[in-house]
């Protein structure tokens, strides 16, 4: 008996440690939640944080927190992934407005376009979006070989994602920050699982190889929301460049 | 007489206006019903009463005469110290000589010459010819005053034009200027013009300091320029004049000192040079410490690091070395170490080695148990803080204070709150606001007023979860509690030689975000860690003790205020202190001026300086606690250069100046030599309709004579026809 109140009790402030209102220094699955097709993989944040947990010092949340944009927990989430398949209303100018303050104040958007056409639908309509919410920013291809997304925890050399459309990420600087990341290989696709545990989507043409570089690349992108350009101070480079030479 | 020079005081004219009409209705009536004999009378009568009417409403007739005046013209010569140079001989004998040939005495028939003398504002003209004497030239403010002679028609300006205080000269609209030059243009002179330089350096950083040079009569030569500080040579360079009699040096070099220093730049001087007082010049270089080297160790990835590094990477003051664990001992690692960008933990290097070359070691959510550090480590950083003076940051987590393991160990001594037992120690969770116990300490206190710091905080969005701190040791200050639970969260102290800073929650990066999200200011939160960095590693700014002068040039005439304000341990502003104040010239003996120093009534203190030399003065000042046996508080030094006026810095005649005023007023620009009074176009004679006096009609005798005599004929006109 005393047993079973000990275990119980154990039970009670492992769920009280981490309760799912409490975020304290946690990384935040955050998913907007927009009019359009914005939930296709509702369950990929399971799998996500659970390879954070496992292979990474990170501490996450346990559940996801889907946020819209008149939500005050937006401010509470840095992170803030963006995932669609297909053209969406245009956001109000308020809604705007928020993401513009949203990115002022020390966010970063992911944006994950998992239709797989270029200049439309989606696409168009993100690009559409975002050039309203950053007039200023400066629309780039991150750098493979030197943008800290691609070293923030794997060293990566390559794209991956559930297909490829392009054997790059895009971004948009603003002063100095890269505050919007954007993959159009369905980089979540990759992770969906089956209710027995098999990979769902077949990766193309890549197969497993291109599944892992996605795998790497979704939790590079996780560790630089909490790290910012850490890997690019001059005290990494030499062990980078040396790692990077022996591969 | 002039029927407009007539004018009616009365004041009421209506009523007599009204009066005139029925007095003509009323003889219109007459008229028609008199007999042809009574209109003589008729006429007679109403011219009685016209004139009668005429005096009520009080005439009074202003007499004019014509003036023939002949408008001014001012002649001003430039009596300051500019005009003793040899250009090859002293300028006002030139202006002597060109005076004893009366170039203006053609202009006497037309005008009306009215001499002055200016230098730092107007003068009369004195019996004999002026010496020059005034400090300082101020060509605006001699044109200011004349403008405002009354028949003023134009000014003649003699001068070298070498303005030197207050605005740039503008002509008055509607005055010509006739300038006349004073001087050499180009005289053979070799000087220091500019010296462009930051007001401040860094301590082992170079910097670049720009030196431009003319050398009129020099072209082609080859000179030397040589930087020195405080008599030791720092540099020497050789430059070629060009032909346009320019030179430009560049110094590249590195200060070694921290503090305020006169550094020098000379040229030699030759015989034949028109002044060799620009030959050399002096300029003040503040060196501060070196970017604040700062060690930010993370135990774990999270938003704190993203945004706390993101202030300090910002921060161009700061150098930043950071590492954060991303991965622990018990993380699965499912590709080959070459795929990770992970670096091992430097621990021997960063707590054995590299240590005290920092400033600042921040340390949030780390624990040194799990790296390799072990706890003679921990005794090096005690000694980094107490005995180098360094500052610690100790940032709360699952890995801080109990759970990071310090408990017992040399970090516990240093950090200002006790640390539980682990088994003890508990996270507070949920929502809270950091409610502020002290608003003046300068970490809390980031409004320009203590309203406005107040206001920031309140607005400031809540933090989430924080550690349980242990006991408040003596000493240690307050600055924040949980707004629930009334525990402590920031906390600072200093300990040994240097400060600590404990804040028991890593969520500060909601601050900003949170505020950005409401459309507020967040870069509160920002200075909020700058003001704790520059605190914790006593940046200039955050003395105790601190002198504050306006600027640090200043003119040999100027009056120099000083303040001092001293603050306890909290940063609060004392009002009573013991206060010890010198003022020390070039090295020379310090002067005690304890005996000029005055206090404000809501603290500090103030005194005015009016340093007698020009040269590099430093003002000095200690403090202590008033009461008996009070603590010594600090100490402020203060450097500042009191420079000539500048009579003798620009020597050459200001052509431009002058040719502009000339211009612009639709003057001319004569040069001394060349001035031709015929030259001079401007209106001559005017005719004025000048006013003599007022002469009242109403109490003249004349008219009221008149009136008597009228009647008088009229009674006896009227007697003679039998109408009477």
């Amino acid at each position: 008996m005393k047993k079973i109140i000990l275990l119980l009790s154990a039970l009670c402030s492992l769920l009280s440690a981490v309760s799912f209102a409490e975020q304290r220094d946690r990384f935040v699955f955050a998913q907007l939640k927009y009019s359009g097709n914005w939930d296709f993989y509702p369950e990929v944040y399971s799998e996500v944080l659970r390879f954070l947990n496992l292979t990474t010092s990170i501490k996450t949340l346990s559940e996801r927190r889907v946020v819209t944009l008149d939500d005050e927990s937006l401010f509470s989430s840095p992170l803030l992934i963006i995932l669609g398949s297909e053209d969406f209303p245009s956001l109000s100018e308020k809604e705007v407005e928020i993401l513009h303050r949203f990115i002022q104040g020390g966010g970063i958007i992911f944006v994950d376009d998992i239709s797989g056409q270029k200049g439309a639908g989606f696409d168009k309509a993100i690009r559409r979006e975002l050039s309203r919410i950053l007039p200023d920013g400066e629309w780039v291809k991150l750098p493979l070989e030197q943008h800290p997304v691609f070293r923030s925890f794997y060293l990566l050399r390559t794209v991956g994602g559930r297909r490829i459309v392009n054997n790059y990420l895009e971004g948009i600087n603003l002063s100095g920050r890269t505050v919007v990341i954007y993959s159009q290989n369905d980089l979540l696709g990759a992770w969906v699982k089956d209710r027995l545990g098999n990979y769902l989507y077949t990766c193309l043409p890549g197969g497993e190889t291109q599944r892992l570089e996605a795998i790497k690349l979704t939790a590079n992108i996780a560790l630089y929301s909490l790290t910012g350009t850490y890997k690019t101070d001059y005290i990494h480079q030499p062990f980078i460049q040396e790692k990077l030479r022996r591969r | 007489m002039n029927m407009k020079d007539i004018e009616f005081l009365y004041p009421h004219k209506g009523l007599i206006v009204a009066l005139l009409i029925v007095v003509f209705f009323f003889f219109i009536f007459l008229f028609c019903r008199l007999q042809k004999k009574r209109l003589f009378f008729f006429f007679f009568r109403f011219l009685i009463f016209l004139t009668l009417i005429f005096l009520l409403f009080q005439p009074q007739y202003n007499l004019r005469e014509k003036l023939i005046t002949k408008p001014i013209l001012a002649v001003l010569f430039d009596n300051s110290e500019s005009m003793n140079l040899n250009d090859p001989y002293p300028r006002w004998e030139r202006v002597k000589k060109f005076f004893l040939r009366e170039p203006f005495k053609g202009l006497k028939k037309n005008y009306q010459l009215q001499f002055y003398t200016f230098s730092d504002k107007l003068y009369p003209w004195e019996d004999k010819f002026p010496s020059p004497k005034g400090k300082v030239t101020n060509i605006n403010q001699a044109l200011k005053e004349i403008s405002k002679t009354e028949n003023l028609i134009g000014v003649i300006l003699i001068t070298d034009g070498q303005h030197n205080r207050g605005e740039e000269p503008f002509p008055t609209p509607g005055l010509p200027i006739y300038c006349l030059g004073v001087g050499n243009p180009q005289p053979k002179d070799l000087a220091i013009e500019e010296i462009k330089h930051s007001d401040f350096a860094f301590k082992n950083i170079p910097l670049d300091v720009e030196v431009n040079l003319s050398g009129f009569g020099f072209e082609g030569k080859e000179i030397s320029v040589n930087l020195t500080n405080e008599a030791q040579l720092i540099q020497t360079q050789n430059v070629k004049i060009s032909s346009e009699g320019k030179a430009r040096v560049v110094f590249h070099f590195t200060p070694q000192d921290i503090g305020e220093k006169v550094y020098t730049v000379s040229i030699p001087t030759y015989k034949d040079e028109i002044s060799s007082v620009n030959n050399r010049k002096d300029f003040l270089l503040s060196v501060i410490r070196e970017k604040i080297r700062t060690l930010y160790l993370c135990g774990q990835a999270n938003y704190e690091y993203s945004f706390l590094r993101n202030v300090l990477k910002n921060d161009p003051s700061i150098e930043l070395v950071s590492f954060v664990i991303l991965r622990n001992p018990e993380n699965i690692a499912f590709v080959p170490d070459d795929q990770l960008s992970l670096i091992p933990f430097p621990a021997h290097e960063i707590f054995f080695k590299e240590l005290f070359n920092y400033d600042l070691v921040i340390l949030e959510n780390f624990t040194y148990m799990r790296f390799g550090i072990h706890l003679g480590y921990l005794d090096n950083l005690h000694r980094f803080v107490n005995e180098k003076g360094g500052g610690l940051i100790m940032i709360g987590g699952d890995n801080a204070f109990a759970r990071g393991g310090y408990k017992g160990t040399a970090i516990e001594d240093l950090l200002p709150v006790e640390i539980f037992s682990p088994h003890e120690e508990k996270i507070a969770s949920g929502l809270f606001r950091l409610q502020i116990e002290n608003y003046n300490h300068p970490i809390i206190n980031l409004g320009n007023t203590t309203a406005e710091t107040i206001k920031i905080w309140q607005e400031m969005p809540e933090l989430d979860s924080c550690n349980y701190l242990g006991r408040v040791k003596t000493g240690a200050a307050v600055l924040g509690i949980h707004s629930r639970e009334k525990i402590p969260i920031l906390v600072v102290w200093e300990k040994g030689r240097g400060r600590v800073l404990v804040m028991a929650s890593n969520t500060t990066w909601r601050w900003a975000l949170g505020l950005a999200g409401e459309g507020k200011n967040n870069q509160v939160y920002s200075q909020f860690w700058q003001k704790a960095i520059r605190w914790l590693t006593r940046a200039e700014e955050m003395k105790r003790v601190r002198i504050v002068l306006e600027k640090k040039y200043f003119r040999e005439d100027e009056k120099i205020p000083a303040r001092i304000y001293v603050y306890d341990e909290n940063y609060r502003s004392l009002k009573e202190a013991k206060i010890k104040v010198y003022l020390t010239f070039e090295g020379s003996k310090k002067r005690d001026l304890g005996s000029e120093l005055h206090s404000f009534p809501e603290g500090g203190y103030w005194l005015d300086l009016s340093p007698k030399n020009i040269g590099k003065y430093s003002l000095e000042t200690e403090a202590w606690k008033f009461q008996k046996g009070g603590g010594y508080l600090g100490e402020d030094k203060i450097s500042f250069q009191v420079l000539t006026v500048g009579e003798r810095d620009k020597l050459t005649l200001n052509e431009n100046l002058l040719r502009s005023l000339a211009t612009l007023s639709g003057g001319k620009y004569f040069s001394l030599e060349d001035f031709n009074p015929e030259e001079i176009k401007l209106p001559e004679k005017e005719e004025l309709a000048g006013f003599k006096k007022k002469i009242n009609l109403w109490n003249q005798p004349y008219f009221y004579f008149l009136v008597c005599l009228f009647l008088t004929l009229e009674w006896y006109l009227r007697r003679k026809t039998g109408l009477l």
